[in-house]
């Protein structure tokens, strides 16, 4: 395992004032006066608007010495009563009075202090400064050369909601929010044990996001979790918004129209697909969790199919796959068959498709790319678009355009039928997202088809087969129809089988002993035997 | 690895640039839906192709006001050789000839009887002929264009008529991979459906959907073509073959209708004879192949009346018995059948009943089998049986000796023995019918 | 890293793709209806020479015959009996890819030129080559699926039972024995030259151990399903048509029909063959240069690029030699390549094998 590049590196102004500035922030000590220390807060942040300084006077000493900062933008005001100032407040005076009079103040203080909310202890300015924009409330006393600062409140987050990008019928039926700990308190709470790892990284120079590596040691291989701690340490940039720009630093083939990592928005795949040894990446500010490493064949699988029982998972599965296959596939071959090979078609339906091609204008390659293209903008457009006019997209797009060309006579009605067939396959592909990505790759295997008709799209089908084989996400093997180390059962793969029958070992850990014990025996209660 | 990526593309694009060179355009195919091949002047050939107007098909399609559009048309060309005929029948015709979809591939008589490896050699060569097509030889001549009946198409309806002949169990479908594989092995010989052609009236064909104006109950009476083209080779100018398709009802003419009647034997790829109806049943009782279809026999209980028995399978093992010079060759014969037509009252559950009903079948099978046997051997001699195959596979030595002989001289005279069991399985839905 | 899995599908999809078309017309046109007989005795003749360069690559891990060639016999006999193989793999890549284009345009596509079809054939190849064996290696878990779904259903199909045609299958060597043992010289080399790319990608092969099991399963597995292909041919079109077409699967295949679905199976069947020859062309091309370049000490994907610009211009240039092809595969051509191969490759490095074990265990 090379390092194949460095990731993300972006050259660094040197020398640049704000540079400059940061540098000597961090060098700059908390000053012994509090007041000192607040302006130099207030000139740090540029005189914020969001910026609260509320300053106290305790009971039985006559001036303030005691200040809480935070962003107000960041903090839930009714919280910070609630965890800092009450708290501070039913202090006894003999209990402050004695903090206040130990060597070290701010220890006394913080350990004394009867709130539930962690509490850490900030030294350079620099620290105090990232504390308050990650959305904490510092308390500064004066006299101490150092500052508390409280672990106590969040930045605001929404409800926990639906996946609404993969809704199932049955099955859990929530999904994941922007808020890391929120997502990490729904995947802890499907996977308690004490060997579920949860590593943090920061990324991002200005965003500072926060980045969860969540893994299942002893089941998640160590190189491939070295692997990539090592590439998440390596990211230098500027901001993170989303998993995606991680994916993009971090993936094996940048170039690649296969998307190597799944995204996932259900806290019980991620906790599922830890179990089976992959890394699950949670970053703030999405709700998004990527799974890695990926496999070719979770384009198949959906989170139901955990759910159902395992003959109609089975079937869906299958389903799913031949729907992929034809949305890849099935233009391509209309075309290679009405151009080259039309003796492949019964009369009957080639005396059909033979006569509703008459008249129309473009030769059939042409109106094939320009169906396949209006087709993917129909979708593209209705699912930017807000609600309500989605509907409406599909409407013009599908219904008064497709009718009018055929009856125009643009477009023949017989390639309309397959196009659509093909689009609506792929919709079957539970990550539609990713379905999109890879039905990109029908473009060339028609151009194939059109010009070389079936020996094209052949050649271009096992090219295509190359190059999944030849991918691979985080070292391991993208597509492995027949995984080593267990008895060739490609139905292990497209079907799931019943949970008796499912291989006892995880595909990512073949060492890692049984994922499941004994299936209860069913007994018939009544008989009692 | 970008830089192979760059070089597919630009020979892709280079490819795609040069252009497409097998390329068609399904709109600009005319689509031959059956082929018929005749004997021309002198050496020529004629070939007849169906060509298919699938617009006209279409419900969807107008054709222009006031005309019914043409489904399909006959062409119809001479030529030394066929790819010959077919190109001098593209040059009146604004689509290009596809021979892909052919399914039926008629043969003339008259050629038939020169013989067929010129049409053989063709088909076989051409990799786009489909060698699941079948193959017919008809007494009156190709060229007949079918009267589309029940299907909209005369190709289809004469695919769908060879289909449903094989119900009589006195035809059988031979394909051209069939009638390859019987020209190429040693001692078995080719064999055909066997058509004629029946001239009916006033018929006009429109689109589907459109009303079919025909009402002259003769139509159905089906009556022999006069004009035998095949044999004199010179269509009069008028002749509805030509023109097949006349737009007044005024016109005399029209399509006709295809009958299966039996087998064309032949011997090598020249026609020897035909086999019609029960002879053909003679022979395929011989070959085990007789699946569907109606037998009749006296009542054993004297009624004077006949029963009529279904036949549900048939099948037939061929021995070959060689003793020293002698060759011969046991065939026994098992037929299934069920009951389906008796004089009311018969008690068919009766076991003396289906006994003798049974010896009376054996009879009557052997007798069939036996007929088409003797003029198999002694007129046609053609071993369209198969036998010397059983001989070569049987004892390759003694077959590279006789076959130069054996149509000629040993098959005439061959000796084989037909045993018949037949086995009526079921008295149909009721032992006996108003039985009081 | 291949596993003996990926193995066993490389050479069995490769030599199913290599025997489907020019199997049944080689053997056919030399034992007539025992041509299945030749089969068999092919697949038993392949299996034992390829087991023996299964055994060499066993006992030799992480080696090619480039490499471990050279510990035995000394460089210039080391590069002489791997270039032998090498040379013919490469050839026979050529010979493939230009078969694999003239059969499409004999049966399907005649106005297309015959670079238009050989250079995107030769092109995937390279890419394929120059994944390397990981790639080829797990390519070939789905080619080998697909194509066996494929042919599994075509010969289902264009399989008519009847006890008659089983019959008929029995023995008649009515010309003795010595043509069906001449027809088994072609079938046994494609076997030979499908098996011995062992001694290439046993480099980069785990388990080696398994090796030689997994090579002769493959031949055993791919002769079953040629004696299938090569009976159905025999039984359907019988022994003298077999041998008159060009290529007598696709003739088997366009009279078979699936009422009101397909009208053709010849079409679908040419599909899974071109996927497997463009399979076979790719492990070709990547044996001949892992070959050369561990003989040489060169990376192997220098060699493959090497190779590929090489063989750009004969496999398409002048597009006349359907009647080459027939030749090229004829017993004189085939028996004395193998030959070759045999006396030249295989027997020298296994002589010097076995002394080299006498000498270090004494």
């Amino acid at each position: 395992m090379k390092p194949r590049r460095s990731f993300g590196r972006i050259p660094r102004p040197i020398g640049t004032p704000a540079e400059a500035d940061d540098n000597r922030q961090d060098q700059s000590e908390l000053s012994v006066d509090l007041d000192e220390n607040l302006r130099t807060i207030e000139s740090i942040l540029g005189n914020a608007s969001d910026l609260a300084v509320r300053r106290l006077a305790l009971p039985g000493e006559p001036q303030s010495s005691l200040a809480v900062v935070y962003l107000t933008s960041l903090v839930n005001t009714e919280n910070v009563s609630l965890t800092v100032i009450e708290p501070l407040l039913s202090l006894s005076d003999v209990a402050y009075r004695s903090a206040a009079m130990a060597a070290d103040p701010l220890e006394s203080l913080r350990l004394t202090l009867p709130t539930v909310r962690p509490i850490s202890t900030a030294g350079s300015m620099k620290e105090l400064i990232d504390s308050l924009l990650e959305g904490k409330v510092v308390m500064l006393i004066d006299g101490a050369s150092g500052a508390l600062y409280f672990d106590a409140l969040r930045p605001p987050t929404r409800l926990f909601q639906l996946p609404t990008s993969e809704t199932t019928v049955i099955g859990p039926q929530i999904g994941l929010t922007e808020s890391v700990d929120d997502n990490l308190a729904l995947i802890r709470s499907r996977l308690k044990h004490p060997r579920l790892r949860v590593e943090q990284v920061i990324i991002g120079r200005k965003s500072r996001t926060d980045v969860r590596i969540i893994y299942f040691e002893g089941i998640a291989p160590r190189e491939v979790v070295d692997e990539l701690r090592r590439r998440l340490h390596e990211i230098d940039i500027d901001m993170i918004l989303d998993p995606g720009v991680i994916r993009d630093l971090i993936t094996d083939r940048p170039y690649s129209p296969f998307v190597m990592e799944r995204m996932t928005e259900r806290p019980d795949t991620v906790a599922a697909e830890v179990n089976l040894g992959r890394i699950a990446l949670l970053v703030e500010g999405s709700p998004f969790a990527m799974l890695l490493p990926s496999q070719f064949f979770t384009l198949i699988e959906s989170a139901e199919d955990y759910y159902l029982n395992s003959l109609s998972a089975s079937l869906l599965k299958l389903l799913r796959a031949f729907a992929y296959i034809l949305s890849v596939l099935a233009t391509p071959i209309y075309v290679a068959v009405v151009n080259y090979h039309f003796e492949l078609v019964p009369l009957p339906l080639l005396l059909n498709i033979a006569a509703t091609q008459e008249g129309v204008p473009f030769p059939l390659p042409v109106a094939a790319f320009l169906t396949e293209m209006v087709l993917d903008v129909v979708r593209e457009a209705g699912i930017r678009l807000p609600r309500q006019f989605g509907p409406v997209v599909s409407i013009f797009g599908a219904i008064i355009l497709g009718q009018s060309a055929i009856q125009a006579g643009f477009v023949p009605p017989g390639l309309i039928i397959v196009a659509m067939m093909g689009t609506i396959c792929s919709f079957a592909v539970p990550r539609a997202e990713k379905a999109l990505a890879y039905r990109l790759v029908r473009f060339p295997l028609l151009l194939l088809g059109s010009i070389l008709g079936f020996p094209g799209i052949t050649i271009g089908s096992v090219a295509l087969v190359y190059h999944v084989a030849s991918l691979k996400s985080l070292g391991i093997p993208y597509a492995v129809l027949y995984p080593p180390g267990h008895t060739a059962r490609l139905a292990k793969k497209l079907v799931r089988t019943a949970e008796h029958n499912q291989p006892a070992t995880r595909p990512l850990a073949p060492t890692d002993k049984v994922r499941r014990g004994k299936v209860p025996e069913p007994r018939d209660p009544k008989n009692g035997d | 690895m970008r830089r192979i990526g760059l070089t597919a593309l630009i020979v892709f694009l280079a490819l795609g640039c040069s252009g497409c060179w097998d390329s068609v355009e399904i709109e600009e195919v005319a689509i031959v839906g059956s082929m018929s091949i005749d004997k021309g002047q002198g050496d020529h050939v004629v070939v007849s192709l169906e060509v298919i107007n699938p617009s006209a098909l279409a419900s969807g399609t107008q054709g222009p006001i006031g005309e019914s559009p043409v489904v399909s048309v006959m062409t119809r060309d001479e030529a030394n050789t066929i790819p010959a005929a077919i190109t001098s029948a593209q040059r009146r015709t604004p689509r290009k000839i596809c021979t892909g979809l052919v399914g039926t591939i008629v043969i003339g008589q008259a050629l038939a009887r020169e013989g067929v490896g010129k049409i053989i050699d063709y088909l076989v060569r051409n990799a786009t002929v489909r060698s699941s097509a079948t193959l017919t030889t008809c007494d009156t001549g190709a060229g007949l264009l079918q009267r589309p009946f029940m299907f909209p198409l005369p190709s289809r309806t004469l695919a769908g008529l060879g289909e449903s002949a094989l119900a009589s169990g006195m035809t059988i479908t031979v394909t051209l991979c069939e009638f390859m594989a019987r020209l190429s092995e040693p001692g078995i010989e080719p064999i055909t459906m066997h058509t004629v052609g029946r001239k009916t009236k006033d018929v006009q064909v429109k689109r589907q959907g459109d009303e079919v104006k025909q009402t002259d109950p003769a139509v159905m009476r089906e009556q022999p073509i006069d004009v035998d083209v095949s044999l004199d080779g010179e269509l009069p100018p008028d002749s509805p073959i030509l023109n097949p398709y006349k737009e007044t009802s005024s016109g005399e003419f029209v399509p006709g209708t295809t009958i299966n009647i039996g087998i064309a034997a032949y011997r090598g790829d020249k026609l020897v004879g035909f086999l019609d109806d029960h002879e053909a049943r003679g022979y395929l009782w011989t070959v085990g192949r007789v699946e569907q279809g109606t037998i009749e026999v006296d009542d054993p209980g004297g009624s004077g009346k006949k029963i009529a028995l279904g036949i549900i399978r048939s099948s037939a093992s061929v021995k070959p018995v060689i003793d020293d010079d002698l060759i011969r060759m046991d065939v026994e014969l098992h037929v299934d059948l069920e009951t389906r037509e008796a004089p009311m009252h018969t008690n068919v559950n009766n076991q003396t009943l289906v006994q003798a009903l049974e010896d009376s079948l054996d009879a009557l099978i052997l007798r069939e089998a036996r007929a088409t046997l003797n003029r198999v051997q002694k007129e046609l001699k053609t071993d369209i049986y198969g036998f010397g195959n059983k001989v070569y596979r049987k004892d390759p030595k003694l077959w590279a000796e006789l076959e130069p002989r054996w149509n000629e001289e040993i098959f005439p005279n061959l000796e084989v023995n037909i045993q018949v069991k037949s086995r009526v399985r079921a008295p149909g839905s009721a032992y006996s019918v108003a039985n009081r | 890293m291949i596993n003996p899995r990926q193995l066993f599908f490389i050479i069995a999809l490769t030599r199913i793709s290599a025997l489907l078309v020019l199997l049944p017309v080689v053997t056919a046109g030399n034992a007539l209806q025992d041509a299945w007989i030749s089969v068999i005795v092919a697949t038993v003749v392949a299996i034992l020479f390829v087991w023996l360069g299964a055994y060499l690559a066993m006992k030799h891990p992480g080696k090619s015959l480039g490499q471990f060639s050279r510990d035995l016999l000394g460089k210039t006999g080391g590069a002489i009996t791997t270039g032998l193989l090498a040379i013919s793999f490469y050839v026979l890549c050529l010979i493939r890819t230009r078969l694999v284009s003239l059969v499409i345009i004999s049966h399907f596509m005649p106005k297309t030129p015959g670079w238009a079809l050989a250079i995107p054939v030769l092109l995937t190849a390279f890419y394929g080559a120059m994944m390397g064996p990981d790639t080829v290696g797990r390519a070939s878990e789905f080619l080998f699926t697909v194509m066996a779904l494929i042919i599994v259903v075509s010969m289902v199909m264009s399989y008519v039972w009847s006890a008659e045609r089983v019959a008929g299958l029995k023995p008649v060597l009515s010309r003795g024995l010595r043509p069906v043992f001449g027809a088994a010289v072609p079938a046994a080399f494609l076997g030979l030259m499908s098996g011995l790319r062992v001694l290439a990608l046993g480099r980069f092969t785990v388990e080696e151990h398994k090796m030689p099991k997994a090579t002769a399963l493959a031949l055993l597995v791919s002769g079953l399903v040629l004696l299938v292909v090569t009976i159905d041919v025999l039984t359907t079109l019988g022994p003298a048509q077999a041998q008159a077409y060009v290529m007598p699967v696709l003739a088997l295949a366009s009279s078979v029909f699936i009422e009101g679905i397909l009208e053709r199976l010849d079409l679908v069947l040419m599909t899974a063959w071109v996927l497997g020859i463009t399979f076979d062309v790719t492990v070709l091309l990547a044996s001949s240069s892992i070959l050369i370049g561990d003989s040489l000490g060169i990376g192997h994907r220098k060699v493959a690029a090497a190779l590929f610009l090489l063989g750009v211009v004969p496999v398409s240039h002048r597009f006349t030699d359907i009647f080459v092809m027939r030749q090229l595969h004829s017993i004189p051509v085939t028996g004395i390549w193998s030959a070759a191969i045999c006396v030249g490759t295989l027997a020298p490095v296994f002589i010097a094998y076995l002394i080299k074990k006498r000498r270090g265990g004494s």
